[in-house]
């Protein structure tokens, strides 16, 4: 009873953010170059971004879904912060080469350079939120769709290696301001996390303690 | 040759008095007892439950990670899952109750016979805590409690059941060859652990859970 009531809990409040996805029509995109054009420009002219976020980790094999939420910040170069509210408070932030985790009784630093999985992390999330991912045609090969409102870009991993972690992205850009509004990254054996970003705001003021340490 | 049979004898000789004095602190003081007709409603993770969802803090070799651990029982085994905050899967591996364990997919920098071999050992007591085996009771004599003996393929385990909960509380897995195992399971009610405790292994290995509300 308790984990139907949760499913449909679920349901209800996730519907909106999904119901527009799940009516768009995507198409293979003609002119990828305006949406690599919008996201230079776009990119070049944001300074932070804030936003909070739905992390939906879907367990295929199980047929049981995971809901994170929470918030997320994003001030130049490269000032991230990842902070969980739900099912429990958790915050990541990464800054100046650092990475900060903290929950309610623990708090560690790593230095991410020192870590190659932090490393890579941290590159392939600002290399999502920035757009700079479409342009690393080594690592990737990307196809390009598009709807009425959004860009979809799917990014398939060069290395098999990754590909054994990782076998597809997917990344919806926003038209009106290519702003990444939902992530998705599909595992070998399709399991999948999916991260909606709802009422982003661009260049909002966001204090510097945010991403201190 | 009969110097070295000496010195074999000999160092067979204290080998035999080092493993006898190695017995469970939780055998001092037991009485046998009559095996309870509802003993197997003493383990946690059941297959007549639902999933489970814990924050957990795992230290691996050194290694620390926190992450969520998810939990299913899939008719008679029991899955896990580990992933981390931001839903990266670190581990997921399948469960047997008669002590084995099989990985489904680890995370390449963790793939590693040793480690999962450990992860193993850790978890499936934990996720089996009674049976299939020489399943006997015993009675505490100072506390009262029941006491439920039992093995597996990875050695024998002893369950303290909690008078509160009726549930296992704590529990001791050994093997003569193999490190020991000890989970401590803190509840307030019988549905779920609020948090569990898994140590030992020649501290290769701690896990911390705690229970998240989904509500």
């Amino acid at each position: 009873m308790r984990k139907f009531n949760y499913i449909i809990t679920l349901i209800l409040v996730l519907s909106p953010a999904f119901s527009l996805q799940a009516q768009e029509q995507f198409r293979p995109m003609a002119e990828r170059s305006i949406l690599l054009k919008g996201l230079e420009e776009a990119s070049a002219a944001t300074r932070t971004i804030s936003s909070s976020f739905i992390q939906e980790k879907n367990l295929e094999v199980l047929s049981e879904k995971i809901i994170s939420r929470g918030i997320f910040l994003f001030s130049r170069e490269n000032n991230i912060r990842w902070e969980y509210t739900q099912p429990y408070r958790y915050l990541i932030i990464i800054s100046n080469g650092r990475m900060l985790t903290r929950d309610e009784k623990n708090q560690k630093l790593y230095d991410i350079e020192s870590n190659r999985m932090f490393s890579e992390m941290n590159r392939f999330i600002s290399g999502c939120i920035q757009g700079d991912i479409l342009r690393n045609e080594k690592e990737y090969s990307a196809s390009y769709f598009e709807s009425s409102s959004q860009y979809l870009v799917k990014l398939v991993p060069r290395n098999e290696k990754m590909r054994q972690m990782l076998n597809e992205v997917q990344i919806w850009f926003d038209k009106k301001d290519f702003a990444v509004a939902s992530l998705k990254m599909i595992e070998s054996g399709q399991d999948f996390t999916r991260i909606d970003f709802i009422d982003r705001k661009i260049n909002a003021e966001i204090p510097p303690e945010k991403f201190s340490f | 040759m009969r110097k070295y049979l000496l010195k074999n004898s000999a160092f067979n000789f204290l080998l035999i008095i080092a493993m006898g004095s190695c017995s469970f602190p939780l055998y001092k003081g037991m009485e046998p007892a009559p095996l309870p007709d509802n003993a197997g409603s003493f383990a946690w993770f059941r297959a007549d439950t639902g999933r489970y969802l814990f924050r957990a803090d795992i230290s691996i070799y050194g290694n620390e990670l926190s992450g969520l651990l998810f939990i299913k029982p899939v008719d008679e085994s029991r899955r896990v899952l580990f992933i981390t905050e931001t839903g990266i899967k670190i581990f997921d591996m399948e469960f047997t109750r008669e002590g084995k364990s099989g990985v489904v997919y680890v995370a390449g920098y963790m793939n590693r016979k040793p480690v999962t071999k450990t992860i193993g050992k850790a978890l499936s007591p934990m996720l089996f805590n009674i049976g299939p085996e020489a399943v006997e009771a015993y009675k505490d004599k100072s506390s009262g409690k029941t006491i439920i003996s039992s093995a597996d393929r990875n050695g024998k385990k002893i369950c303290s059941i909690g008078d509160l909960s009726g549930k296992v509380e704590e529990l001791v897995q050994d093997k003569v060859i193999s490190p020991e195992v000890r989970i401590r399971f803190y509840s307030a009610s019988p549905v779920r652990p609020d948090s569990v405790l898994v140590s030992g292994l020649h501290n290769r290995l701690n896990i911390h859970l705690t229970a998240i509300n989904e509500n």
